[in-house]
């Protein structure tokens, strides 16, 4: 419960500026600023140069002109519903970063990380939402193909969270708990019995990552040879603006999650300076970001059965494997 | 109550965002001009009907999902949901032969 | 201060007396109206004396027995009824009441045979709250009867349709195999206890004896075992809990509306309650079958999970609007099967919940699917395309109750969901969390296929007037209404009203003291 006034305007405060709108709006420019410049580095291009110093205000470029873009509404289709449901799915991943160390003073409670979980499901249901909402056979079969996709990829990075939370929880007592596991644990990483799941779970985890931002190999519901561009062919001005933005930050979320729950947060300078802190966790981060954008310039997109299968038979057999250990170790 | 507290934030940020997306339609109305393609579904080159641009309900969700579970779907449809009710009955009485199995054995008694 | 409130004994009473009188009624006078006014009229007593139990029974504090005919607990038939049988009970006749008042303008004027509609809908009133509030395992079979025997003609109430009949033959025929089965549980529990008393039952195997009652006879153990391997299955049966669910898909499919909610909202609500009534008021906690209990827990929780499992997976690959809600309703017994499988108060708590919540969402999606199907004139959502923009309130409210269902924030299913999975995590199992949550994310795409087909589509033609009259349209709102306040008020009402109530299932004691008292003072010649 918000007790008091100051706690109120904290929260509010939070959610508006630090870690909420305006730090997460710097930060997805930068990530997508950096994820374009490495992408392309990889693949011998320049990338943005322009804007900015070395193009690191290209994003934001791109995001004045689409959001001062006409808004096309298709006949048949909707105005306000879509435009509404991108605005909850940013508040969705805007909250999580409430339940993170990162805010100043972070919300928690035990069983949380169940709310976390239903609040990281929301954008892609929303995406997916988009292109039912367009009469455009395009966006009905990306977002078939979408939530296809999403049924195993939620499921595959449900469970690789749920493992260390599990074992933070049954060893460090953090209640289950999205903000105490990410606290507890680096813990986890000097018992050398928990490695092998930490290590297991960080993978499936960084694999279902990738799909969830629909990045290569997994961008099949946006796959522009086929389908146009999916559940957001319909879609211009602000409304793309959203979507792109939706991207930027689900990255920015679970990037950090991961960086959180399976990289040890702050991990060597636990005790150590704030300045330190802040340093290792932001390396931490640009690290995850790297290992999805080479993943990324490495692959070719797969069919889509190609990637059903291989999520159920690989991806969440394994994060079961390691769930269903941290419950009974 | 963490429930309520991203509730809050989530409130607050979605009520930003969709302020935002009101007033860019408001700003670009005043000078963008209504496009004239709107009306019309164009697809791959070529202009089809409303009728063509729908897509049936088997193709929605269910083509990619039956193919990649073909075998469960083909047991579960074909073998148990059969509509006959000699078959339901089997299953039924399976379920009431494995209850009173466990019973017994987990139970430890009729020994 | 004895108070001995008949109220909730009045309710099934007056249901089944006035389902009896319901065709004399239609004999005589040949009025729809008049029938209209009078299952109105019924329905609403019963909800008001069902309601006015409940209080009184939150008032007492304790679980309150009823005589019928004046003879001592184990020996005449009794009415115990505690917090969790009377809010229940208060559920569905809540339930049953709007859907009642929804049925008198679904059905066309010059439909045939309305007065057998009311017949069985009053009878099936009187099943459900005399199964609920009654404290004899006997007596529980006669109002299983009761309550199987009107839904099989609730079923079939379309006869001249060949799928009604066929569905209606298949669910009787199970039916009645599930009743006989309840018998021979009954004779297994009676020849071993030597009484039909569910709190002498509960005394006699933790060691009590009641003041005029027999001694056990044989091999309690296995008796007992017996009686709840057929009784479990018998009651999954009537909840249609997998692998015992396949009539109920049949039925729900084919019925009317109205007949599709009442079963899969009220009459499924019976068998869990019984389910969680036999296995943890009565028997667990005892020594001598503390085994047994613990087996019939994990069938219950097993088949919890089957039940998950086929509802989801088959559910998404339905293309006719019942027949997914059919599914989805197999899908949610799955949700209170395993946590009643789990038997812990929380468990307990969010198995009440859960059964409340789907029995108000499911109500409402079936309701507002008996619009849609009205109007397009087919239940295949292929050729309903687009139906819901002509009926903006009636998809405004469809859209609420298949979120509701789906477990999606500020609604009534994600709590009752989130208590379910604190229970699990507490009960460490979380390898079980994820298959609910993979279940909620398919049971979603199977809604998104119903609000996709009939709302966000292009309607194809003009299908005219759709939105229900204000009649139809009312329950449905209050419906609604009461998916969000249950939802956004969650804390408030698991603290009033859900945990109080949860916790008594587990009060054995409690039960099997006010029963016992009440017979020594009989014995004792005290006027009560």
């Amino acid at each position: 419960m918000v007790n008091g006034i100051s706690e109120t305007l904290m929260l509010i405060g939070e959610t508006l500026i630090y870690p909420g709108a305006v730090f997460s709006f710097v930060v997805a420019i930068f990530t997508q600023w950096f994820r374009r410049k490495a992408y392309a580095r990889m693949q011998n291009r320049m990338g943005p140069t322009y804007t900015g110093l070395a193009g690191t205000l290209q994003p934001f470029a791109d995001y004045v002109k689409l959001f001062f873009k006409e808004d096309i509404v298709v006949i048949r289709g909707y105005a306000k519903l879509p435009a509404f449901l991108l605005a909850l799915a940013i508040g969705a991943l805007m909250a999580i970063l409430l339940m993170l160390p990162i805010s100043p003073y972070s919300v928690y409670a035990p069983y949380d990380i169940i709310v976390a979980a239903y609040l990281l499901i929301w954008p892609t249901l929303t995406l997916a939402a988009l292109g039912f909402l367009t009469p455009s056979p395009y966006g009905a079969l990306g977002s078939s193909r979408l939530l296809t996709l999403t049924i195993a990829y939620e499921v595959a990075f449900l469970i690789s969270i749920l493992t260390p939370v599990v074992l933070a929880s049954r060893i460090l007592g953090a209640q289950y708990s999205l903000y105490l596991s990410s606290i507890y644990s680096w813990l986890l990483w000097t018992n050398p019995v928990l490695v092998p799941l930490m290590v297991i779970s960080l993978l499936t985890a960084l694999i279902s990552l990738q799909c969830k931002l629909l990045e290569k190999p997994f961008d099949i519901p946006e796959a522009e040879q086929e389908i146009v561009a999916g559940p957001f062919t319909e879609y211009s001005g602000p409304k793309l603006a959203f979507i792109i933005f939706i991207h930027d930050i689900e990255q920015y979320v679970n990037s950090l999650i991961i960086v959180f729950l399976f990289l040890g947060g702050v991990a060597p300078f636990v005790e150590g300076p704030l300045w330190a802190q802040i340093l290792i966790v932001a390396i931490k981060y640009i690290i995850v970001v790297l290992v999805l954008t080479w993943i990324k310039a490495m692959v070719a997109r797969f069919r889509v059965d190609q990637a059903i299968k291989m999520l159920w038979k690989y991806i969440v057999p394994l994060s079961l494997f390691a769930l269903i250990v941290s419950t009974v170790i | 109550m963490v429930v309520l507290e991203t509730a809050v934030s989530m409130f607050i940020i979605t009520l930003l965002a969709y302020g935002l997306y009101l007033y860019s339609i408001k700003v670009t109305k005043s000078f963008a001009k209504e496009s004239k393609e709107k009306p019309l579904i164009y697809a791959c080159g070529e202009h089809i009907t409303e009728k063509e641009a729908l897509l049936a309900d088997r193709h929605l969700f269910t083509t990619i999902w039956n193919e990649v579970f073909k075998p469960l779907y083909d047991s579960l449809r074909g073998k148990i949901h059969t509509g006959i009710l000699n078959d339901w009955f089997f299953w039924m009485f399976l379920a009431l032969i494995i209850a009173y199995t466990i019973i017994i054995i987990l139970g430890g008694v009729g020994g | 201060m004895e108070i001995y409130p008949p109220s909730l004994v009045l309710a099934p009473v007056i249901a089944i007396v006035s389902a009896f009188a319901m065709p004399l009624i239609g004999l005589t006078i040949k009025n729809r109206r008049v029938w209209d006014t009078f299952a109105l009229t019924i329905t609403t007593i019963v909800l008001i004396l069902s309601g006015l139990g409940y209080t009184l029974v939150r008032i007492l504090g304790k679980p309150f027995v009823y005589l019928l005919g004046g003879w001592p607990p184990p020996v005449g038939i009794v009415y115990e009824v505690d917090e969790f049988a009377a809010l229940l009970g208060f559920v569905s006749a809540f339930v049953i009441w709007l859907v009642t008042i929804y049925g008198v303008k679904y059905f066309d004027p010059d439909e045939d045979g309305v007065e057998w509609y009311y017949t069985m809908l009053l009878g099936l009133e009187a099943g459900v709250l005399g199964c609920i509030y009654t404290g004899d395992v006997f007596n529980v079979f006669v109002l299983f009867e009761v309550l199987s025997i009107t839904s099989y003609g609730l079923v079939a109430f379309w006869n001249r349709r060949g799928e009604c009949i066929e569905a209606a033959i298949k669910y009787s025929l199970i039916g009645a195999l599930a009743t006989t089965i309840y018998f021979l549980a009954v004779t297994f529990i009676y020849a071993s206890l030597g009484t039909l008393n569910m709190a002498d039952i509960a005394a006699k195997i933790r060691g009590i004896f009641f003041p005029v009652t027999g001694e056990p006879y044989g091999n309690v153990a296995l008796g007992v075992g017996l009686f709840l391997a057929l009784s479990i299955w018998a009651f999954t049966v009537e909840a249609g809990v997998a692998p015992n669910h396949f009539r109920v898909l049949d039925a729900y499919q084919v019925s009317p509306s109205t007949v599709a909610a009442l079963l899969s909202a009220v009459a499924a609500n019976v068998g869990f309650y019984l389910l969680a009534r036999y296995l943890i008021t009565l028997l667990s906690g005892a020594r001598a079958v503390e085994s047994i209990v613990n087996a019939g827990l994990i069938i219950v929780l097993i088949m919890g999970l089957i039940s998950i499992l086929v509802g989801s997976f088959l559910m998404i690959v339905q293309s006719d609007i019942n027949r997914i809600l059919a599914y989805s309703s197999v899908l949610n017994y799955g949700y209170v099967c395993l946590a009643i499988g789990l038997a812990t108060p929380l468990a307990l708590a969010a198995a009440l919940f859960h059964m409340i919540n789907h029995a108000i969402a499911k109500t409402l999606i079936f309701l507002t699917a008996g619009v849609y199907v009205k109007a397009a004139e087919t239940r295949s959502l292929d050729r309903m395309e687009g139906v819901g923009r002509y009926a903006p309130l009636t998809s405004a409210l469809m859209v609420i109750a298949a979120l509701a269902l789906a477990g999606v924030p500020p609604f009534n299913g994600f709590v009752s969901k989130l208590i379910l999975y604190e229970a699990l995590l507490e009960a460490n199992l979380a390898p079980l969390v994820i298959i609910i949550i993979l279940s909620s994310a398919l049971s979603l795409l199977g809604y998104l296929k119903i609000i996709y087909h009939v709302y966000a589509k292009p309607p194809m033609k003009d299908y005219g007037k759709v939105e229900p009259p204000g009649a139809m349209l009312w329950p449905m709102i209050v419906l609604a209404a009461l998916c969000i306040i249950l939802g956004v008020a969650s804390p408030w009402i698991y603290d009033i009203f859900i945990e109080p109530a949860a916790n008594t299932v587990f009060e054995t004691d409690k039960f099997i003291e006010v029963a016992y008292e009440l017979a020594e003072k009989l014995l004792a010649g005290v006027r009560i």
